[in-house]
């Protein structure tokens, strides 16, 4: 019996534990260690962030749904990874410590056959200064949409600023808190969403509402723009994006990176090397994420954690690290099987992946602060890849190590983004939009890199119907309710 | 060389991607090849993608001559919104109006590839920056007025009616309504005076008060003139200010005037027969 361990609960770790456990049914083990005792479809936490849904829309527990399926289930967090076992033992482990199931504190070291590195980011709030409290969690200045509880928090401070706002002006602030983050499409859904359900509260002229962000181009999103077919040709997302801000009459400010943040104000640089300050009654800022910190040790006890990970903190895959300019970066770059190179037995999946490089242009301010958006690796590829890395395991564990691995790399992937742009079932808005492949291939396709054919765009009331579906869909999904398999990632 | 300039309905024009190769020797000559172009065309500004490169690069020509090349800019922030009136090569013949930002905050990378970070605070050059991005993303700068406006504007380009200005919007009340609105009440009430030698009959109205609604009439009838005159110069305001608005043209508002003018003396004559005599 083969003993599968998962590091991490959410969308990809989710998925290759719960696909894992169906494959290789009882006659092999599937353990999951995750510090949250739920899992949360973070897309929707937007809407507990506007008091839209309330938390228990968007989480549920996992202890019952793992004891269904019969996965083990730990709720503990990872401390550190041994891939050569220890002295007297060449079985490899993982060092756990609990958080739950009545066991909190307690540390523990677990055996592993395969290990699937799905741990997701640490929120690194503390990348700039004011945006952190100085133990890695959120600061007093600023809310975060990234967890429901960091939701419902916002949601309670966003109400006192829609009740102030009744009689005088109030400033908002939303966008990302550093050069280097992701996730712009968290923050871009939830400054719509805000200036939706204020108008909603009849207050929207008494708020200035501001977008920051690290993107050089309005649209951007991580991935140097998406492009939408238009009369036979590529139009890009910045057209669109463009277009919303001038209708919703929010003020944007780009190619910034946060540098610090006070009660109420804070100070930014941009690519240029403009320095400027915005004043706020409220702020959503999202953190730069990096590696939640995993250490790695050898048989003799020696530390070996840059071996495994890259100097982020991500795992490293089969991807291309070679620094190169980036008019030489390749599509071949990619992982495609999200296998450590050095330790066979350990993958990688969802945002816990070293990626090889930026997708969107690498740029900096003059004094060398890199302002550019990282990666996403979340959403769709996350669990695209979570369930391909279970299907190599699979492979491994049941016609041992010649078996062929499975590749999805993102530079051969599709993605479908669904982004909200006010919540409601007569009056909602959401775009809707398709890019193929989510890493551009300039050699496949010149110019933009992406194939025209699969690409897809709208904004309209439709798309945020399509988006709330998504909400049941993949909660039922992950619930492993009858069916589940057939609903795609 | 000269290149040959993508015009309307040429839609080669909705195509966009950065430079990524700064060593790629074909773009010293695609710029060499834009300035030419322009220098033939008498152009102050050109777009790649103008002249179906599909590149990011803006040429600007500066007031003293001197050639600005900007490849893939892009605007960091902005101050202030204005209505710019503009014509651009794809679209030729026509003047758009455009909502633009006053000021921008550019970055931008010269033919080598070195960034560079420059404020423009001229109205007009920032307009003209802001149009050549437009077709830097595979648009063009219809993409960013009002959508009746662009409607508009493509069936006008489609030769199924006139240029529509960007104010041009018919007005579904206007101020000039108050005053047909007060001067129809007026000429009903004058109206009813007719009746006068009625009720008189009827309800033994003094001569008295016959004469105060004569009095009244006569008041009225200055009043129209003086209203239907204010209304004459209202609405040439308007005409002005509405010019494809078939309710603000000269000839309806006339046919108003005319209209009250004559049942207003028409009441009047009544009224000196009936009430006055």
């Amino acid at each position: 019996m083969a003993r599968l361990v998962v590091m991490g609960g959410g969308v990809s770790g989710h998925t290759a534990a719960t696909f894992a456990k169906k494959w290789l049914g009882n006659d092999h083990e599937v353990v999951v260690v995750t510090p949250n005792s739920n899992w949360n479809w973070i897309p929707s936490n937007i809407w507990v962030g506007v008091g839209q849904m309330k938390k228990e829309d968007v989480v549920f527990p996992l202890a019952p749904v793992y004891a269904k399926a019969g996965i083990d289930y730990r709720q503990a967090k990872a401390v550190s990874i041994h891939p050569e076992g220890k002295e007297g033992s060449d079985k490899p482990f993982i060092t756990i410590e609990y958080t739950g199931q009545g066991k909190e504190g307690q540390t523990e070291e677990l055996e592993y056959d395969y290990l699937i590195n799905a741990t997701g980011p640490k929120l690194n709030f503390d990348a700039t200064p004011g945006l952190g409290d100085g133990n890695g969690q959120l600061g007093p200045h600023t809310v975060s949409v990234c967890t429901a509880d960091h939701a419902v928090h916002a949601s309670s401070e966003l109400k006192k600023v829609f009740e102030k706002a009744k009689t005088e002006k109030q400033k908002i602030v939303v966008g990302t808190g550093h050069g280097m983050c992701t996730c712009q499409g968290a923050a871009f859904e939830y400054i719509f969403n805000i200036e939706h359900e204020a108008r909603k509260a009849g207050v929207r002229d008494n708020l200035d509402i501001q977008w920051i962000s690290n993107e050089s181009f309005l649209g951007d999103f991580g991935i140097g723009g998406l492009h939408i077919k238009r009369g036979g040709y590529a139009a890009s997302s910045k057209l669109f994006a463009e277009s919303l801000f001038v209708e919703r009459g929010v003020n944007w400010t780009i190619g910034a990176h946060v540098k610090k943040v006070e009660e109420g104000r804070l100070e930014y640089i941009q690519l240029d090397g403009t320095e400027g300050e915005m004043e706020f009654d409220f702020a959503m800022l999202i953190p730069p994420f990096a590696g939640v910190g995993l250490k790695a040790y050898g048989k003799d006890g020696s530390d070996i954690t840059d071996t495994i990970f890259a100097p982020n903190g991500f795992l490293k895959v089969d991807a291309d690290y070679t620094p190169k300019p980036y008019e030489e970066w390749k599509a071949s770059d990619w992982p495609r099987t999200y296998q450590n190179p050095t330790y066979k037995n350990i993958f990688a999946c969802g945002i816990a992946f070293a990626p090889p490089h930026l997708i969107s242009k690498p740029m900096s301010a003059p004094d060398g602060t890199p302002i550019n958006p990282t990666p996403p690796r979340t959403g769709m590829p996350s669990g695209i890849i979570g369930k391909t890395v279970a299907k190599s395991i699979v492979d491994l564990i049941k016609h041992g190590e010649g078996a062929k691995l499975h590749e999805a790399s993102m530079a051969e992937m599709g993605a479908a983004c669904v982004a909200s742009a006010g919540k409601g079932f007569k009056d909602g808005t959401a775009a809707a939009l398709t890019v193929y492949p989510v890493v551009p291939d300039f050699e496949k396709y010149p110019g933009i890199g992406r194939d025209l054919d699969y690409t897809f765009g709208e904004i309209g009331l439709a798309g945020h119907w399509i988006k709330h579906i998504l909400h049941y869909m993949f909660i039922y999904k992950a619930q492993l309710k009858p069916g589940w398999t057939l609903i795609p990632e | 060389m000269v290149k040959e300039l993508v015009v309307y309905p040429d839609d080669r024009i909705l195509l966009c991607s950065d430079v990524r190769d700064f060593k790629d020797e074909s773009l010293p000559r695609l710029l060499n090849d834009m300035k030419e172009t322009m220098e033939a065309n008498n152009l102050t500004a050109l777009s790649a993608i103008q002249v179906a490169h599909p590149f990011n690069i803006v040429i600007i020509k500066k007031e003293n001559g001197e050639y600005w090349e900007l490849i893939n800019p892009r605007i960091l922030s902005r101050e202030g919104n204005f209505i710019s009136k503009e014509k651009t090569s794809y679209y030729p013949d026509i003047e758009l109006e455009v909502p633009r930002y006053e000021k921008i905050q550019l970055l931008y990378e010269d033919r080598n590839g070195k960034s560079h970070g420059i404020k423009v605070e001229d109205k007009e050059l920032s307009a003209t920056i802001q149009r050549k991005l437009d077709y830097l993303s595979g648009g063009t700068p219809l993409d960013k007025v009002d959508k009746n406006y662009r409607e508009q504007v493509l069936q006008a380009l489609a030769g199924k009616g006139l240029m529509p200005y960007s104010t041009d919007v018919c007005p579904t009340f206007s101020n000039k309504d108050y005053i047909t609105s007060f001067l129809d009440k007026l000429l009903f009430f004058m109206g009813l005076s007719l009746l006068t030698p009625l009720f008189k009959k009827f309800f033994n109205w003094s001569n008295e008060t016959v004469a105060k609604i004569y009095t009244f009439d006569k008041f009225g009838y200055i009043a129209t003139i003086i209203l239907l005159i204010v209304y004459f110069i209202y609405a040439q305001y308007e005409a002005k200010k509405y010019r494809q608005c078939s309710s603000c043209q000269i000839g309806h508002q006339i046919g108003i005037m005319i209209k009250r003018f004559v049942i207003g003396t028409a009441i009047a004559v009544g009224a000196y027969f009936l009430l006055g005599t």
